[in-house]
């Protein structure tokens, strides 16, 4: 491993990156949408990139997990045949915030090694990215610290945290080193530049109000504990099964398949896009036989499979502290209030 | 890279309609390279495309034993079966796979063999059923149980006819309701426990049906002193990718598609999600 | 059947916007006529023919005179599809039904309110088997392209059963609750690509409630955002009306004898195997 190189970039070199990224190939990078709301897209004007961004209402996976994507290309018989469609273009994702990064390495163990065989299409579109993180500040609904996501670096190839006016950046990989070097004028970081980037990580503790419960080695066991917990039924009450909290969640790669004909009615597409655990028909089978037909089920379904089964599996929860689910549900469920009052009647019932 | 998501091609060489609603393919890779790659067990599942409808998970009906084709038995329940039902011989189909775990058989050696099938549960189970009675002196006996709604419903008929009259087997059939010239067992599967009389301190169970018909037989099982390592069944769970990727087949903590289909009933009982 | 199927339009109260959708799909209609025949379609052409195989059914029913016909289409059609919201769910005239039928005649015709007749304003599917819904208002015009392939190939067709939030939230559409206003989204059908929260509108609720709404959560939420029992009843007004969401809204008891409002629907959860 080489040493990792410091350097200060001003703002205006990290526009010329942006320039230069979107030049070399496709780029996908925050912008902004609405009033408060941003959005990772690929951008054919760098200059339409926000820096400063909160969240954005689709996680970055969706650069090598599209939300809608055609993965296989058929004929139908006589001559029936089928390729596969993967893409392996090189692009730049730009802005990737820590816990987001956190994310994208949990995708890589889902997608990737883990149950032996790899999506191939994740995989590609994984390696064909060089991504460039960028440090944040949190609002109410994050909770990374809670999760240990805030101080991520892990999966990016250059990490841009906001020192003075301009940018402390960190290589971390060769592809980063390549993103930089010779494309614009940084001179090597001082201590104190160093010193002020390593603040930030406290500062965005200080300023996280949410927080879960518990420490994430006993959340597994707590949970457990509590799987016929009236917080189920009482969340609930309050749950449209909308799918919203999964369809923005970062660390959700459920998804379901479909078969599309052109009209020729003789060949098409084999596409799939991102489902939901929550949706009333997820786990319909044949029969008819639905085994999580209460809401209930599927609500408590969506806090083991964070917190329980794939911590268990994993080391680490699959929830990286982004805050997407509790902000963009419409009835205002918290994911950590969910969680805490589980967490609450956990320890009461033990004491 | 070999692509998973990749369906080989595949042709059926044989239609055989088992009841109203089932029917039997015997499907043939069309690749010789694919074909001897093509190793499975009992138990194991594949996907199959319909191309333009879709795919589905289907158990593999027929023992891999001296075929270079296997069997697919499929029930019409909706799009992609729907659709196969129409296909004939020489319909062109995709198959990925195999997939998913298989039954234990050299574990099972010596033991006293015991099949519960119900309805369409009898497709998994066949070429289980096939392999054990190939191999029939290893085991101490063979027993298969199988019962369906009416005699309508009974699956593989010829097959359970032959197996009533081979030697060192014993098949008892049931159905729930009976029909003119039905003058065999009436009653749920469950109800054929009682005319077996085996060691069951030496056997093992493999049950697959409908969920109600495997909660009772399973209950009943335990009553007669089986063992929960020793009853072990095979779970339908809409598999849609059958790599453990799309999360459809999760129960509990387990991925129905790469942990099983094949559970031992200590194992399901250990899934917080299944319902006994 | 021999040669193309044959396909008929038929149209009972409704504006006609979902045929002119139809109409204007351009490139694909032309691409669909490869397959089809159309033999009746009186917004588009003079020609007629008793003889089909499809019939695409738009408006709902408001007359016990109207009935007859529809059961005619019925018996001729091997596939009967109810084209849009007045087909599928009444549509938003559905809402006469809250008046007396005297009064409202009186209301709109005046003194030639005996010359007229109304009755109650139901969808299709109060009257016939409705093979594939195609709901909204208009319909989404990508929807009637998937649901023709579906139809020519003799598949069944699988209608969307998410809120429309999924298609919000794939389209990255800023949430309308963010904007501090409401909307129907989380328990309104998807499988209009969220157009209209695409457009800074809140989701008014065309394509019908989802198979299982949370109407409790609904109340609940609307109540938080300020709005009364009758106000939020007048948010459903439009089209969910026939859905009768003040029994989910625990408003009021739900009616015991109610005519078949859920009648049979045979592609409520239809398995894809």
């Amino acid at each position: 491993m080489t040493a990792r190189r410091r350097a200060m970039l001003g703002e205006a070199d990290v526009w010329a990156l942006l320039e230069r990224a979107g030049k070399r190939g496709p780029l996908m990078a925050p912008v902004k949408r609405g009033r408060n709301s941003f959005a990772f897209e690929w951008v054919e004007d760098p200059g339409a990139v926000a820096l400063r961004y909160v969240r954005t209402v689709l996680p970055p996976k969706r650069a090598m997990f599209p939300e809608r994507e055609a993965f296989l290309r058929f004929r139908r018989p006589p001559g029936a045949g089928a390729e596969a469609v993967v893409s392996e273009e090189p692009y730049v994702l730009f802005g990737v915030h820590p816990c987001d990064l956190a994310a994208i390495n949990q995708l890589d163990w889902a997608m990737g090694r883990r149950h032996e065989v790899v999506d191939p299409n994740y995989v590609a579109r994984r390696g064909a990215a060089t991504i460039v993180g960028m440090e944040c500040l949190p609002d109410e609904y994050c909770f990374c610290p809670s999760v240990g996501t805030c101080d991520t670096r892990e999966g990016a190839d250059l990490f841009l945290t906001p020192v003075g006016s301009g940018y402390l950046a960190e290589v971390l990989t060769g592809k980063g080193r390549e993103l930089l070097d010779g494309r614009v004028s940084g001179r090597e970081a001082s201590s104190e530049e160093v010193g002020e980037a390593e603040a930030w990580s406290e500062t965005k503790r200080r300023m996280t109000s949410c927080q879960v419960d518990a420490e994430m080695g006993e959340l597994a066991d707590l949970l457990d504990s509590r799987y016929e917990s009236q917080v189920w039924e009482e969340t609930a009450l309050r749950c449209y099964s909308c799918g919203t909290c999964t369809i923005v969640c970062p660390t959700c790669f459920c998804y379901d398949v479909e078969d599309r004909l052109d009209l020729t009615l003789m060949s098409g597409t084999r596409e799939r896009e991102y489902d939901s655990c929550q949706y009333p028909d997820f786990a319909l089978v044949a029969g008819p036989h639905n085994f999580r037909e209460e809401r209930s089920d599927r609500v408590r379904h969506r806090w083991f499979r964070k917190f329980v089964r794939l911590l268990r599996e994993y080391g680490k929860p699959f929830c990286v502290g982004c805050g997407r689910c509790t902000q963009s549900c419409t009835a205002g469920i918290g994911l950590t209030s969910v969680l805490n009052a589980v967490i609450a009647e956990a320890r009461e019932s033990a004491a | 890279m070999n692509n998973p998501y990749l369906p080989k091609l595949a042709t059926i060489q044989k239609v055989k309609v088992e009841t109203y609603d089932t029917t039997t393919f015997t499907l043939r890779l069309d690749d010789s390279g694919e074909r001897k790659a093509f190793e499975y067990r009992p138990g194991q599942f594949v996907e199959l495309s319909v191309f333009g409808a879709g795919e589905a998970p289907f158990c593999i009906s027929s023992s891999a034993h001296g075929r270079d084709d296997f069997d697919l038995s499929v029930r019409k329940v909706g799009r992609v079966t729907g659709v196969l039902h129409e296909m004939g011989e020489g319909g062109q189909v995709g198959i990925r796979g195999p997939l998913g775990n298989c039954f234990p058989f050299e574990e099972v050696k010596g033991k006293h063999i015991l099949f519960v099938g119900g309805g369409i549960g009898l497709f998994p189970l066949r070429p289980q059923i096939q392999d054990v009675y190939r191999e029939r002196a290893q085991f101490a006996s063979v027993t298969v149980l199988y019962g369906a709604r009416t005699p309508e419903d009974l699956v593989y008929q010829d097959e359970l006819e032959q197996w009533q009259q081979q030697e060192g087997m014993t098949c008892l059939l049931t159905v729930d309701t009976a029909a003119d010239g039905w003058s065999g067992n009436v009653g749920v599967v469950g109800s054929l426990l009682p005319k077996v009389s085996i060691d069951v301190s030496n056997a093992v169970a493999f049950v697959c049906g409908p969920p109600i018909m495997i909660r009772f037989v399973v209950q009943d099982l335990s009553g007669m002193g089986f063992g929960d390592d020793a009853i072990i069944t095979t779970l339908e769970r809409h598999m849609r990718c059958g790599i453990g990727k799309c999360n459809h087949c999760m129960i509990g903590d387990k991925w129905v598609c790469k942990d099983g289909p094949v559970f031992s009933y200590r194992e399901m009982r250990a899934m917080a999600e299944f319902e006994e | 059947m021999g040669g193309k199927p044959r396909v008929a339009f038929f149209d009972f109260a409704c504006c006609e916007g979902c045929q002119l959708t139809v109409l204007g799909l351009g490139e694909p209609l032309i691409e669909l006529l490869e397959h089809v025949e159309v033999v009746t379609w009186r917004e588009a052409m003079s020609e007629k023919s008793e003889e089909f195989e499809v019939a695409v059914v738009e408006g709902s029913i408001t007359r016990d005179s109207d009935v007859p016909r529809l059961k005619r289409i019925r018996e001729q059609a091997s596939t009967l599809i109810a084209l849009g919201s007045c087909a599928t769910l009444g549509g938003p005239h559905v809402s006469a039904n809250r008046l007396d039928q005297s009064d409202l005649l009186t209301m709109v015709y005046g003194d030639r309110a005996r010359e007229f007749e109304a009755g109650e304003v139901r969808p299709l599917s109060a009257e016939v088997q409705v093979d594939i819904p195609i709901y909204g208002c208009p319909i989404n015009a990508d929807e009637f392209v998937s649901v023709m392939k579906h139809v020519l190939l003799g598949r069944p067709y699988r209608v969307p059963n998410q809120a429309v939030c999924h298609e919000c939230k794939l389209n990255q559409y800023e949430c309308v609750y963010d904007r501090r206003q409401i909307c129907l989204g989380p328990v309104t059908r998807c499988g209009c690509d969220a157009i209209c929260t695409s457009r800074g509108h809140r989701c008014f609720g065309c394509r019908g409630l989802v198979d299982d709404p949370n109407l409790n959560a609904a109340r609940e939420v609307l109540e938080e955002h300020g709005y009364r029992v009758e106000d939020i009843l007048s948010v459903f007004e439009l089209y969910a009306t026939w859905a009768r969401p003040e029994e989910g809204l625990g408003i009021v008891e739900p009616r015991a004898a109610v005519k078949s409002r859920k009648g049979s629907e045979p592609w409520r959860f239809r398995s894809s195997i």
